[in-house]
């Protein structure tokens, strides 16, 4: 099963009668295109990096240390927009939704490839708005807009929130340009159950992107005319009801988490299978329990509003709901871990990666519970222990999840090889430096230090030092994994087509693929993880 | 013509920017943030015995300041029992490291009403307290108007009470404002830490979270918003929808190649 040389070329090569530049910045290939998602959205997790470094370190001391602290607050709303609307939700289905899901449906490119390109100039346009509020005086809002101070306070915060809602539109697009693909497109044989996980990943979650994002823009809206107009729909003065805006707010942003988790869950589900060589324990359930997290999830945001003065009732039935979303989150962990019993295990790099995946999602998730429940919510609501937890889902879930496919995917992307050894050990102080600096968290939550301060009582002055620690730890072994990967993707050894000898079809072509995908569209003939006849 | 659309389009947005700022004035509910300045110490309220007294005479201690009405139905007293039960564990005593004073903006409200409040508040904080720990005042309009606009809260009378933010200011011994504490529920921390930095005269900028107010709601006043609303998502649904028949309906995929 070759359908490597087409004799065109890899997409990577000069395009004829185009210049270097024009070939990429009006490029309608969906390969280009995810890879400049992937080298726009690494510059701005750089950046939102340094942020979070920074106002880490300003806590190595009791009082102001290196900033002072409005600087702080403008800090963390800055890194929480970054992180948020910059990173962690375009940067799974954009990169590697883009670059893959077409070649693994066996298509040419994805339905609306102009389409896609405006997504992406939607997205660069949102993120340069949002670092012209950076420039011109950081919004203090913090990355919610809580009206009705949003509404009142002098900061930028109007651009703050139009960048948040142009950067919506590229979302937006992006979810119906890939339902139309995993729709329109999918190669002859290439049934629904045999779509790899991945791509019913990125599929559930281009429904979330089309269905949640318009509530936000809405929303958003709003809040602009309310700002330019005065028209009154969220000031209480006015007339109008502050909570309104919570609940808009987060039936969009608690779904967006799992914009965030679900399309990494799809890049474990297919990492897993590839290494232990077995075919994927209980397929129909990891395809369902993502359109269930899709569905379950759209029903949870209460759970963001306990304490904002809110029905008792409502508050039960959506903290009932929060225990819900749980079980499809574990029907994957337990199917992940079901497709490794029994495996014949090749221990390799991205499956390291998934591995501790797994792990720190299982404890973010778990935490999640403990917050989910009303009565425990009450006293840990607001406190350092809601910060651990939201890390250890975005950051050890969606941006492990995002590391892992990045180090399964480099080859095929790029056409070379990465340094293992090296990979291996950033991912193993990654690890270390993590839980270093998140896990504290947990503790100094549970004691009560409240988030978002600047400053700490001396009693919690041992554990911030701890977590301190463990960011320098973090950021060092992060330089050393992207230094890895873009020294590999100047001198790295070639790579061949299939190096993880994995069966979905994006293996089956050249690395880098052709410029057309395929010379000639292929007919599927079995299961994405149909390991009996070998690749 | 179609490039004096654009340019058209672009004057018009610049120009909302340009007037976001005006758009909002000062008379509304709500905080302004005044932080390192007085309070006016020379302010007379009545304690709950109905004898005056002034702010500068209570002052000994660094102090958490609350404002609320004690005919409120509803965030007040969300306030003040969340408040109560986070002095109930704070590590300093109430009365002995620092005080907490609850004023009344309501000019009609008495001493009689207040030591009503003390005795249920100092009760459900489930922690011992001196007489002096946590005082309720209340007073005549003028001093009202003076300790309000000076800590920055502006409140406006409604048919049914009040509408006001809620929020807590921390002050320090000599009266300077040290920090806002906002919303309606606090963490022993959020008052060890304000204190502290009272004690010490240290005066930082507030964590701007939502400002919380507490007025009367009447969603059926608003029932065209919630039409509105409901619109928007019907129509977001609809769009769904259609858009699902779209991709699945006819020309079933991978019959042939596509492009």
């Amino acid at each position: 099963m070759a359908f490597e040389g087409t004799g065109e070329g890899s997409y990577l090569s000069a395009e004829p009668g185009k210049g270097w530049l024009s070939s990429w910045l009006l490029t309608t290939d969906h390969k280009r295109i995810g890879v400049l998602y992937l080298l726009s959205i690494m510059s701005f997790f750089s950046v939102g990096v340094v942020f979070g470094f920074l106002m880490r370190l300003e806590l190595i001391s009791r009082g102001p240390t290196i900033m002072e602290a409005t600087t702080y607050n403008s800090f963390f709303t800055l890194h929480g927009v970054i992180m948020l609307f910059l990173f962690l939700i375009p940067v799974v289905p954009s990169v590697f939704g883009n670059f893959l899901l077409p070649i693994m449906i066996g298509a040419r490119d994805v339905a609306f490839p102009r389409l896609n390109l405006l997504s992406w100039y939607f997205y660069m346009a949102g993120a340069a708005l949002a670092i012209t509020t950076l420039i011109i005086g950081p919004a203090d809002t913090g990355w919610t807009f809580y009206a009705p101070y949003s509404l009142r306070t002098p900061s930028s915060a109007s651009l703050a929130v139009f960048a948040v809602f142009v950067l919506g539109f590229s979302s937006i697009l992006t979810g119906i340009n890939f339902v139309t693909t995993v729709h329109r497109l999918r190669a002859p044989g290439m049934t629904w159950f045999r779509l790899p996980l991945f791509v019913w990943a990125t599929y559930a979650t281009a429904w979330i992107q089309v269905i949640a994002t318009p509530i936000l823009g809405v929303n958003l809206l709003l809040v602009m005319a309310e700002r330019l107009f005065g028209i009154g729909v969220f000031d209480p003065a006015k007339g109008g009801d502050p909570i309104l805006y919570q609940h808009l707010f987060w039936i969009y942003s608690h779904p967006a988490v799992y914009i965030m988790v679900l399309p990494a869950m799809g890049a474990i589900s297919e990492i897993v299978p590839v290494f232990a060589r077995k075919v994927i324990f209980g397929y129909k359930a990891i395809a369902y329990s993502s359109i269930g997290i899709a569905a379950v999830g759209s029903l949870v945001w209460g759970h963001h509003m306990f304490v904002s003065g809110f029905s008792y009732t409502a508050a039960v039935y959506f903290s009932l709901f929060t225990f819900f979303v749980a079980i499809p989150s574990a029907i994957k962990v337990y199917n992940w871990v079901g497709t490794m019993y029994k495996g014949s295990i090749v221990m390799d790099t991205p499956f390291y990666y998934a591995l501790v995946f797994i792990f720190l999602f299982s404890i973010g998730g778990l935490s999640g519970l403990i917050l989910g429940a009303l009565s425990v919510n009450v006293h840990l609501h607001d406190t350092y222990f809601v910060v651990a937890h939201f890390h250890y889902i975005k950051f050890g879930g969606a941006a492990f999840g995002f590391f892992a496919a990045l180090h399964y995917w480099f080859p095929k992307i790029s056409g070379r090889m990465y340094n293992r050894k090296v990979a291996n050990y950033s991912l193993l102080f990654l690890f270390i430096g993590f839980n270093t600096l998140f896990f504290p968290m947990f503790v100094l939550g549970y004691e009560g230090m409240p988030r978002r301060y600047f400053d700490y009582l001396p009693q919690y002055a041992d554990l911030q030092h701890l977590s301190i620690v463990g960011s320098w730890i973090l950021v060092a072994a992060l330089f050393t994994m992207i230094g890895n990967l873009v020294a590999a993707a100047f001198r790295g050894k070639t790579a061949p087509s299939n190096p993880w000898g994995a069966m979905t079809l994006e293996w089956q072509v050249a690395s880098p693929p052709p410029k057309e995908n395929f010379g000639e569209i292929p007919e599927v003939k079995r299961g994405p993880y149909d390991f009996r006849e070998g690749p | 013509m179609k490039k004096r659309r654009i340019q058209s389009l672009l004057c018009a947005v610049f120009l909302i920017f340009s007037m976001t700022q005006f758009a909002y004035g000062a008379q509304a509910p709500g905080l302004i943030e005044r932080t390192g300045e007085q309070v006016p110490l020379g302010a007379e309220f009545r304690d709950e015995s109905g004898k005056s007294v002034t702010l500068g005479q209570l002052l000994t201690k660094p102090a958490v300041l609350s404002f609320a009405y004690f005919g409120c139905e509803d965030q007040c007293n969300t306030v003040l029992s969340n408040l109560a039960r986070a002095l109930g564990r704070t590590k300093g005593t109430p009365g002995e490291d620092f005080l907490v004073l609850t004023v009344s903006f309501d000019g009609q409200d008495t001493p009689e009403d207040a030591a009503y409040k003390k005795k249920n508040y100092t009760l459900a904080s489930g922690r011992q307290m001196d007489e002096g720990a946590w005082r309720f005042l209340t007073g005549g309009n003028d001093s009202i108007e003076a300790l309000t606009g000076a800590a920055g809260f502006s409140f406006r009378k409604t048919e049914k009470g009040f509408d006001h933010p809620a929020a807590l200011a921390v002050l320090s011994s000599d009266g300077r404002i040290i920090r806002y504490i906002y919303g309606n529920s606090y963490l022993p921390a959020d008052i060890e830490m304000a204190l502290l930095e009272a004690s010490e005269g240290r005066i930082t900028a507030s964590i701007k979270k939502a400002i919380q107010l507490c007025f009367s709601s009447e969603p059926g006043g608003r029932a065209y918003l919630v039409s509105v609303l409901r619109a928007a998502g019907v129509g977001t649904l609809v769009f769904a929808a259609v858009f699902f028949i779209y991709v699945t309906a006819s020309n079933r995929p991978g019959k042939k190649d596509p492009r």
